[in-house]
Formats: C-alpha cells, structure tokens, sequence
C-alpha cells in the first residue's frame, strides 16, 4: 500500500504532461471550437445557459446603470438647453397645436357617446384589464445587427419572460431574459422581433418583423392591401402575447408598395418604461 | 515584479473590461445606442499590436464571451469574432513599426472583416439575411473615432513599464 502511492503520482504525471503539451498545443483551436459550439447551443433553448445570462444580467446592471449617470445627465442638459434656445417657436406651435385638439375634443366627445351607447346595446365585453410594473431602463445593450435594453425590474417585481413593454408612445418590446433585479427587454426593431399587429382603419392583419433598421416590415398583408401611408398600427392581441390595441406606430410605404412601420416609440428617448403584467 | 509594475500590465485587461461596459449605457443620444462604436475592438487592436503578451487568445476569448453574455447575443460570436482578428493581427512579424496611416486603414480592414464575420453568424443563427445599414454607419463612426482612442492609449503606453515591452 505504501509503495503504490509513488507509483500512481508518477504515472499520472506521465499521462498528464503530454496532455498539458497538447492542450497548450491545440487551445485556440478549442476555444475556436468552444466558441463555434456555444453557437449552436444558444440557438437552443438551454436553461443552464440561460440562468448564466441572467446572472451576468444582475452583476453588471448596477454597474452600468452608474456609468450611464453621468452622460445622461450631460445629455439631459444639452436637451434642456436647446429646447430653452427654441422655446417661443416651441410654444407658438403648442399653442397652435391645443387649439386644434380642442376642436376635435368636442367633435369626438359626441363619437365617443355614441360609442359607449352602442356597446350597451350590443353588451358588448371589455377586453381583459393589466396592471402595470414601472421600469427605469439602466443599459442600452443595442449594435448593429441587434436591439434590446436592460430594464432595472426582474423576478423582484413579478416581471415575466415574454411580458410587453410600453412607453407613453406605445409599444417598445418584450421581455426576454428575467434575472433578479434586471430583465433585458429586446427592441420590436430586433431581427428576432415578430408581433401580430392590426391596422386600425383597413383592419388588416399581419405581422411586423424587425429587421435591425428603424422601421420593421409589415409580413403576411393580403396582396391586394387596403391599409395606407400614415395609417395608424395597433398590436391585434393574436396569440395572447401582447394584448390588443396597444400603439406600435404609423405606417409607410415605399416605391415598390412594400409596407413598413415606423414605430412612435423614440430610442433615444427610452427612460421610464412599463412592463405589461397581462395573462391573455 | 512591483506591485506597480503589476497593475500597470494590466492597464490593458481593465481597459478592455470598461469598453465592454461603456458599450452598454444608455446614452440617450440619438442613434448613438445602436452605432456605439466598436471600443472593444480598438483596444483588442492596439494592444495586440503593441503588447500582443498582454491580451492573449484566453483573453480576448473571455472578452468575446462576456460581451456575447452581457448583450444577450449568442454565446461565441464575439469570442470566435476575437480570436479570428487576433490571430490576424498578431500575425505581422518582428520590427513591426508601422505608421499611425498605416495603422488606421489596418484598423478600418480589422473592423470590416469583423463586421462580416458577425454578419454571416447573425444571418446563420437567426435564419434570414441581417440588414447591413446600420453596420454601415457604425463602421464610418468607429473608423473615424479611432485616432482619438489610439492617442489615447498612446499615452497608457508610454507609461507602461519599459523593461516588460518587448517581453
């Protein structure tokens, strides 16, 4: 027994150094073929992978969170400033601007009568209500060939995978990765963006598919479309991810009658954010 | 080795870290999120011309990975994107003293094959060909602020131990 010890150390020593050689030998070709198999392993849905993001997700948010601080607040300064070198135009057009809501307030407070008759009549059922969880979006993790943003809400706040993201202007994404205290939130302008939407005056289905430039294409319109250029367009509820009629933007159409939409949400003006707590 | 001269070798290793950071604030410029320029690939760049010991493959294979991670990007596409402009870059030979030209346009070619590179992945793992407009842009403001970084890491250099340069 006392004699084996020596034995096994050096025959492990002999199998390991010519192991050791030949991994210092071939590591860039392992990490090229490590990082060659993380590629095909994200395109699965694996869990351990998932939970590591997410945990990174935690670590760096507060970090980057601190070191956006400073250039937003130079940023916001600038803006202020720029908005007070304009402020009497501003105002005219404002002015201008109210005068013409209030005209359409009064006509619309008669549609809007109307309206609340003719659902009583028909006991017409209003869509399902949501609550709402307020978010402060801390980091922009956007490039050129991808769109999301990291939000400072995450399983702390009940936010959910899959939850829809909104601004004052209307849709921005949907969550995609919950961590603890952060979420990452993809852009509708991501490549991997796909939501049902509606336009509101044709009523014609479809989906908007992003493409990592700022106005995501309309798919799947019928060949004769109705729908037109300025037409707003609506989330149409399909599929119970997003509920219905939430602003996504306008349409556009270009020489060839392919049909875009340019969303009403600015990218960056993304601050305040509310994630959609909506069960279908 | 100081504890100094320590800390000053790993100038670079930090300096690649912050960039991968600084990448992901919210700036609320307009347009600057999504054409924030290519940092990372600037300090990979010089420092693997300069000091090419001091960021090994390991290193920018780490650097890729966590980028991949903290963009919630699939894992590999910047480790692989890394190693590949490395080995090209370290690749140049000995008595290597080009000229700062010479080194922008390098720069410029660096970014280019590393856009193409993730093109061709995005394009893969996504299944449908990736628009290329904002890559554009973002490669006209990456290469135009390159001589600010490069000076700037001129000066970082010039304090870097001299004993250790050609280490």
């Amino acid at each position: 027994m006392i004699s084996s010890t020596p034995v096994k150390s050096s025959l492990i020593l002999h199998i390991s150094r010519p192991v050791k050689v030949l991994i210092k030998k071939f590591s860039l070709a392992l990490l090229f073929i490590i990082a060659i198999f993380g590629i095909f392993i994200s395109k699965s849905d694996n869990p351990y992978s998932y939970k590591l993001r997410t945990s990174v997700l935690d670590f760096a948010s507060p970090a980057i969170g601190a070191m956006s601080k400073p250039i937003n607040f130079v940023s916001n300064m600038s803006e202020s400033f720029a908005s007070y070198l304009f402020v009497h135009s501003k105002n005219e057009s404002l002015v201008q601007e109210n005068t013409m809501l209030k005209n359409k307030l009064v006509n619309l407070s008669g549609v809007a009568y109307e309206n609340e008759s003719l659902k009583k009549l028909l006991n017409y059922m209003e869509q399902i209500e949501y609550s709402y969880i307020s978010a402060k979006v801390v980091g922009n993790t956007s490039g050129p060939f991808y769109s999301s943003i990291i939000i400072n809400v995450g399983n702390n706040y009940n936010v959910r995978k899959g939850q829809a993201v909104v601004n004052e202007a209307g849709l921005v994404g949907r969550v995609t990765e919950v961590g603890e205290k952060s979420s990452r939130v993809m852009l509708l302008t991501d490549i991997n963006s796909n939501i049902p939407v509606i336009s509101n005056r044709s009523r014609e289905r479809s989906i908007m598919s992003g493409n990592n430039d700022n106005v995501p294409r309309l798919l799947y319109l019928p060949n004769e479309s109705k729908s037109v250029e300025g037409e707003v367009v609506l989330t149409s509820g399909d599929g119970e991810l997003y509920p219905y009629g939430l602003n996504v933007g306008v349409i556009k159409v270009n020489s060839n009658g392919v049909r875009y939409v340019q969303p009403f949400a600015k990218w960056h003006k993304l601050e305040h954010l509310s994630v959609i707590d909506y069960s279908g | 080795m100081s504890v100094l001269t320590k800390a000053k070798l790993l100038i670079p290793k930090v300096l690649a870290i912050l960039s991968i950071f600084l990448m992901c604030i919210n700036t609320n410029i307009n347009g600057l999120d999504s054409y924030f320029p290519a940092i990372d690939l600037m300090v990979i760049y010089y420092w693997c011309i300069y000091r090419p010991q001091l960021v090994g493959n390991g290193f920018v294979f780490f650097i890729g990975f966590f980028k991949d991670l903290l963009m919630g990007l699939p894992f590999g596409i910047n480790a692989f994107t890394n190693m590949a402009l490395r080995m090209l870059i370290v690749h140049k030979g000995h008595n290597f003293r080009p000229s700062f030209n010479f080194l922008w346009h390098g720069f410029a070619i660096i970014l280019a094959i590393s856009i193409a590179i993730k093109w061709l992945m995005f394009s893969f793992v996504t299944g449908k060909w990736v628009s290329l407009e904002n890559a554009f842009v973002y490669f006209i403001v990456s290469v135009l602020l390159y001589p600010i970084l490069h000076s700037l890491f001129n000066i970082i250099y010039s304090g870097q131990p001299k004993n250790y340069l050609n280490a």
